[in-house]
């Protein structure tokens, strides 16, 4: 009798179950993530039922969206242990506790902690400096699992993850990035940009898999759906940068690698230890995913207009908390203002909104770093709607979240990626700031 | 230092490791060799597993570019790989560390 099996809940939600035990892992089930906008990859939205709350532990591996989401979080009871990775703040822990969940425990990466006498789980964490995230290994008698997550491992992690002979892995296909739909590039040179991502991540998922190697290898935390009509155009199965599971499952078949099956599940699909596949529903592929978009679409219009009503507007206080907001970023973290070394120019689009420029040149030493106008002399354009910008210059909205919800444009001069400047807005506080530079300036 | 390399080694578009410490990896695109580091600064995945087209190196993990040339990071600015330079002799070349 067969014991161990993962329930696949879409986007990077899996409910492993042993004997007598079950732990969730980024439980985001029901209703849009990243300020409305994101819906998991499944033919029908799930609703409350689908949660399976009776769970003994939880695992959240990073902060974003669509792993750590309130609306599916809040079914669940508070008194359930939450499990995440030790990370260098405790930023993460935080935003928890403000959920209303008490017992929280953090994991030395690669420690394995033993939950009960068959149920042992290893928080493995992402080697990037700046940015926090997690993978997880659940071991149990009878097998074990590999949930990457979104997580973007060291190579000697894969290796000990190798080593831990996991029976089934889940694997990350997609990107979970902005670039290139928010920014202003002609249709020729976004699909150009889109195509070559989407297949340079299909191709990490087959250099992960051939490295792990586990039995059995599922493609997740894959491309979401974007059903609000005013994005539709971000879900083209050709010329977007996030896909399907089929597309890497193709690639790993195609690649010759051996020793590892690749199989498609659909969000409720099961998969027993020995490899036993239960399928619950559709799957969404490249071939279906434009009509099972428009379903989705037409059934979550409403419910997704009224969400975007009930967002509300900007305040008469924006331009001035906007200004206070950036001023302090800034003049607080001199040596992250060396690195980043540009000029912004925030259009922050609608009521009581306005034009913003954030001067971040190495050269400026001090004075006003933000100030009110427009400027043709920028290196990063944004334009945002102002009720969002408000949330986020209020902390109450990561801005990660907001770029990754796609409502919005920007631009580059030149058009290249700015790790130091995003790096200040995940989290400003200057020690952290602090830290992160004198580990960088000693890497490089 | 220098390391000799002899260029039978080299197959032509193939990443080679050339050295384990240094970690060395060399290209040979049919015209000219090519060594630089051969660690991703990113997540540290062993370059030599990555591909090369039209002399930008892509890490196999998570898809960081790479000019072949000066070593320069594409898709992150900053965060590049040391090139070395090469005399290039008749049946082998000789790195310049």
């Amino acid at each position: 009798m067969i014991f161990v099996f993962v329930r696949f809940l879409g986007q990077a939600c899996t409910l492993i179950e042993t004997k007598n035990e079950r732990i969730i892992v980024d439980p985001w089930i029901i209703g849009p993530c990243n300020v409305n906008t994101w819906y998991t990859l499944r033919n029908k939205a799930a609703t409350r039922k689908d949660i399976p709350t009776d769970v003994d532990y939880i695992y959240i591996s990073h902060e974003h969206e669509d792993h750590f989401q309130e609306e599916t979080l809040k079914e669940f009871d508070r008194k359930i242990p939450i499990y995440i990775c030790k990370f260098p703040t405790d930023r993460f822990y935080n935003e928890i506790l403000k959920l209303g969940f008490k017992n929280i425990i953090e994991l030395p990466s690669w420690k394995p902690e033993k939950l009960s006498e068959d149920l042992e789980i290893t928080s493995i964490k992402n080697p990037d400096i700046m940015f926090e995230d997690s993978a997880l290994l659940i071991k149990s008698k009878e097998g074990t699992v590999f949930c990457q997550t979104d997580c973007k491992m060291d190579f000697e992690s894969l290796k000990k993850a190798n080593a831990a002979k996991p029976d089934i892995g889940f694997f990350m296909y997609s990107v979970a990035n902005w670039y290139p739909d928010a920014y202003n590039y002609s249709k020729e040179k976004h699909d150009q940009i889109a195509i070559k991502r989407k297949a340079n991540k299909i191709n990490g998922f087959v250099n992960y898999v051939n490295v792990i190697k586990p039995k059995y290898a599922m493609a997740y935390a894959g491309g979401p759906l974007f059903p609000h009509k005013s994005q539709l155009e971000l879900n083209n199965p050709i010329t977007g940068v996030f896909g399907c599971p089929d597309e890497p499952k193709k690639a790993w078949d195609d690649s010759g690698n051996v020793g590892t099956e690749v199989l498609v599940m659909a969000a409720d699909d099961e998969i027993s230890i020995d490899g036993t596949h239960t399928k619950n529903n559709q799957p969404i592929l490249s071939t279906n995913k434009m009509d099972a978009l428009n379903e989705l679409s037409i059934e979550v219009q409403e419910d997704l207009n009224n969400r975007w009503k009930a967002e509300g507007e900007a305040s008469t206080k924006l331009p001035t908390k906007i200004l206070d907001y950036f001023d302090k970023i800034i003049s607080d973290n001199p040596i992250a203002r060396k690195h980043i070394d540009m000029k912004v120019q925030l259009i922050a689009e609608g009521k009581n909104g306005g034009e913003f420029i954030f001067d971040i040149s190495k050269d400026k030493e001090s004075g006003t770093y933000a100030t009110e106008g427009k400027t043709d002399d920028w290196n990063y354009f944004m334009k945002i709607p102002a009720h969002l910008v408000e949330k986020s210059v209020s902390e109450e909205l990561l801005w990660e979240t907001l770029f990754l919800s796609a409502r919005w444009k920007g631009d580059r001069k030149p058009d290249q990626w700015n790790e130091h400047f995003i790096n200040l807005l995940y989290d400003p506080d200057p020690t952290r700031i602090s830290n992160i530079y004198k580990m960088y300036d000693k890497i490089h | 230092m220098e390391i000799i390399v002899a260029k039978e080694k080299l197959e032509k578009n193939k990443l080679v490791e050339i050295s384990t410490s240094p970690k060395i990896i060399g290209f040979f695109d049919g015209e000219k060799y090519y060594a630089f580091s051969g660690i991703c600064p990113h997540a540290k995945w062993p370059l030599e597993i990555g591909t090369v087209s039209t002399k930008t190196l892509t890490c196999a993990g998570h898809g960081w570019e790479f000019n072949i040339e000066s070593g320069a990071c594409v898709s992150n600015p900053g965060r590049d790989l040391k090139s070395f330079k090469i005399k290039d002799e008749k049946d082998k070349i000789i790195i310049i560390l």
